[in-house]
């Protein structure tokens, strides 16, 4: 009854009119900077955050709210319309997504993901509210064996959603895992496939990496295919349809509450949640073997889970003070700045401000459906001119937006030769997807591995050994194993019958 | 199948490299080449297996004989091959531009080496006219620099030619 009245508290003290005004403002500025490529939600948040100093704390924090919650969206906004998404996390719904809109359905796939972000943040945010101590002392427990275990359950589940191609899936995901230990080794300092390149000693940036192989390696796959049509239709099919809710309705929950509970546990958080919400469904789907030629489930799934999962890494940040991802970390930053001290006791020491910063993620997810679902359709407009007009500016943009992220010109040139590797990679039918999940969480399982290391003097039984760990080895072991074993079981029943025959 | 070899050659030549960085420290423990040796080994391995797989294919499709009943199941290699690239040229004037652009930045810097870019994709690639892709050009730039540097505080490379 008392969690009531402080929930009640937090929303009179978040609805006011001046909060409402900022979190509209906080949306508009965060949808524009999301559809910058390179600028993710994390730096958008790190940019806007001098706009909002001098503003009553809980103001300033509704304002980043709606700041946070529209960069995510312009970021799915150019996954859907261009192929370019802004962060790892929006990878997933660019698969589907620009699929729908070649096929000129980009207003109900840019719909659907509002609506998805939308339940998304219903749901879990009361979850936020009522479970995060409890999901706070469970998040200790997650150790780097278990860390290290659930990114490798991640990349080799990756390799089933590439469908035929299980090989190239695994390869690419083992491409971007080399990839990420580029530069120098965090635990000794040594520099790993830098041939002396004193750009490559920080490592490979993944922002780059994304816009060169889906942004410009798409964009020449579309110019040696003469050029993309210009996409007419009319003002009733951009809006979803009942079918699409009716197809997304259940994926879009699931994933939500998978993407929350992915989002409690330290590692990439969103990204994760992200391709686990699209595999989960990949494989519930009556019609999974469809996905990646534009099914809208397929749109709402990620989105709802790459939400819901920021809510989640919420519960470390908010009860531990520990920021669950890079996003956290810059609004835990913002936190500290207004003297907001997140830890164990925060909830009952400023209850006022707890319950009005949840009460404030939420304002900004409503706001951020009213914004912009009416939005949608003219956004999806933009397909309607010539692509011999779109793609120099999508160039321009995309390369810019690599150099923004480090304000380095060798990010530039890794975009350019990531362009002409996702170029040829999408001739040849390899998947970008892993590649991005191996270089993201690359870096996370290696800390994660030397840490386990470290922990049990070299012995790798202790994954073992651990019951959490143990069952993402063995998830991991099924999903390599059992296609291979139904396909060899499929291979002798078609050779018995030839046999006996003859 | 040229691809999959590709893919063995690099996770082959990453995985020799590798053993230099030491795969395993002292105590056992894991050693800065343990991660980048053993990704780079699965990389050789699936390329080595898509090679393979491509190889048998090819090697089916030219036997009558076979009834194609080469191995059962998917294969990996170029299951699905796109459409034959219809201007495979046009590719390859926009990728020279974009490397061109971006070798010029260092000197004209990011806006009029990007401006000249747009310029020359939408006048000479696409032969849509000088005057058009001149205002094109222009208005690239001018919104780039107007978003990025004006309102963003994205300090954009200059060049040394106009520093």
């Amino acid at each position: 009854m008392e969690t009531l009245q402080l929930i009640a508290n937090g929303f009179a003290q978040a609805s006011s009119g001046t909060n409402i005004l900022f979190v509209v403002l906080g949306v508009t500025l965060g949808t524009v900077i999301g559809l910058l490529p390179g600028l993710g939600s994390a730096t958008g948040v790190a940019i806007l955050l001098p706009l909002t100093l001098g503003l009553d704390p809980l103001t300033a924090l509704i304002m980043l709210a709606g700041l946070y919650y529209g960069a995510q969206y312009g970021g799915s906004i150019t996954s859907i319309l261009i192929a370019t998404p802004g962060e790892p996390s929006q990878v997933m719904t660019t698969l589907d997504g620009y699929q729908l809109a070649r096929a000129g359905r980009a207003g109900p796939a840019l719909a659907m993901a509002a609506i998805a972000s939308f339940v998304a943040g219903t749901l879990t945010i009361p979850l936020l509210m009522t479970l995060a101590p409890v999901l706070g002392d469970f998040a200790l427990r997650f150790g780097p064996p278990e860390e290290f275990t659930l990114m490798l359950f991640g990349l080799v589940s990756v390799g089933g959603m590439t469908g035929e191609n299980r090989s190239k899936g695994l390869a690419m995901a083992a491409f971007g895992v080399a990839l990420s230990t580029v530069g120098f080794d965090p635990q000794t300092g040594l520099a790993r496939y830098t041939f002396g390149n004193s750009n490559l000693f920080g490592g490979i940036g993944f922002v780059p990496v994304i816009i060169g192989v889906f942004a410009i390696g798409e964009l020449l796959s579309q110019v040696s295919s003469g050029g993309a049509e210009p996409i007419r239709t009319r003002f009733r099919d951009m809006l979803p349809t009942m079918d699409d809710w009716r197809h997304s309705k259940w994926p879009t929950i699931r994933s939500s509450f998978l993407g929350f509970f992915i989002g409690v546990l330290p590692g990439a958080g969103a990204t994760v949640a992200a391709f686990f919400g699209y595999d989960l469904e990949r494989r519930l789907s009556k019609r999974g073997d469809q996905f990646g030629s534009g099914m809208i489930e397929a749109v709402a799934a990620p989105e709802a889970a790459n939400n819901s999962a920021v809510n989640g890494s919420f519960v470390p940040t908010l009860t531990l003070g520990i920021p669950g991802s890079a996003t956290t970390a810059v609004l835990l930053g913002a936190l500290l700045l207004y003297g907001v001290r997140p830890g164990p006791f925060f909830m009952q020491e400023q209850p006022d401000l707890a319950w009005g910063l949840m009460a404030s993620f939420y304002l900004g997810n409503v706001a951020l459906l009213i914004l912009n679902l009416p939005m949608a359709p003219v956004f999806a407009l933009l397909l309607r001119i010539r692509y011999v007009y779109l793609y120099p500016g999508i160039l321009v943009i995309s390369l810019l937006g690599a150099y923004a992220v480090q304000n380095s010109s060798f990010a530039v040139w890794v975009a350019a030769v990531f362009g002409v590797i996702g170029y040829l990679m999408q001739r040849n039918g390899y998947p970008a997807a892993p590649l991005v999940l191996g270089l993201v969480l690359g870096g996370i399982m290696e800390q994660a591995l030397v840490r386990s290391s470290s922990m049990s003097g070299g012995d790798f039984t202790i994954f073992l050994t651990r019951p959490i760990s143990l069952a993402f080895v063995l998830l991991s072991v099924a999903i390599l194993g059992v296609p291979t074993l139904l396909r060899l079981l499929r291979t002798r029943g078609e050779r018995r019958p030839v046999e006996e025959s003859a | 199948m040229i691809t999959g070899a590709a893919v063995a050659l690099v996770g082959g030549v990453a995985a020799v490299l590798s053993v230099e960085y030491g795969w395993i420290r002292g105590g056992g423990r894991v050693g800065p080449g343990f991660v980048p040796g053993v990704s780079a080994s699965i990389m050789a391995a699936y390329g080595t297996a898509i090679t393979v797989c491509g190889v048998v294919r090819s090697a089916a499709d030219e036997d009558p004989g076979t009834d194609g009943a080469a191995p059962a199941g998917p294969l990996p290699d170029e299951a699905d091959p796109r459409e034959r690239p219809r201007d495979l040229g046009s590719t390859l004037q926009v990728l020279g531009l974009m490397l061109a652009a971006i070798y010029a930045m260092q000197w004209l810097g990011f806006l009029i080496s990007f401006s000249i870019l747009s310029f020359l994709l939408v006048g000479v690639v696409d032969r849509e006219g000088w005057i058009r892709a001149a205002a094109y050009a222009v208005a690239v730039g001018v919104t780039t620099w107007i978003v990025f540097d004006v309102t963003l505080g994205v300090p954009l490379p200059p060049g040394t030619l106009l520093r």
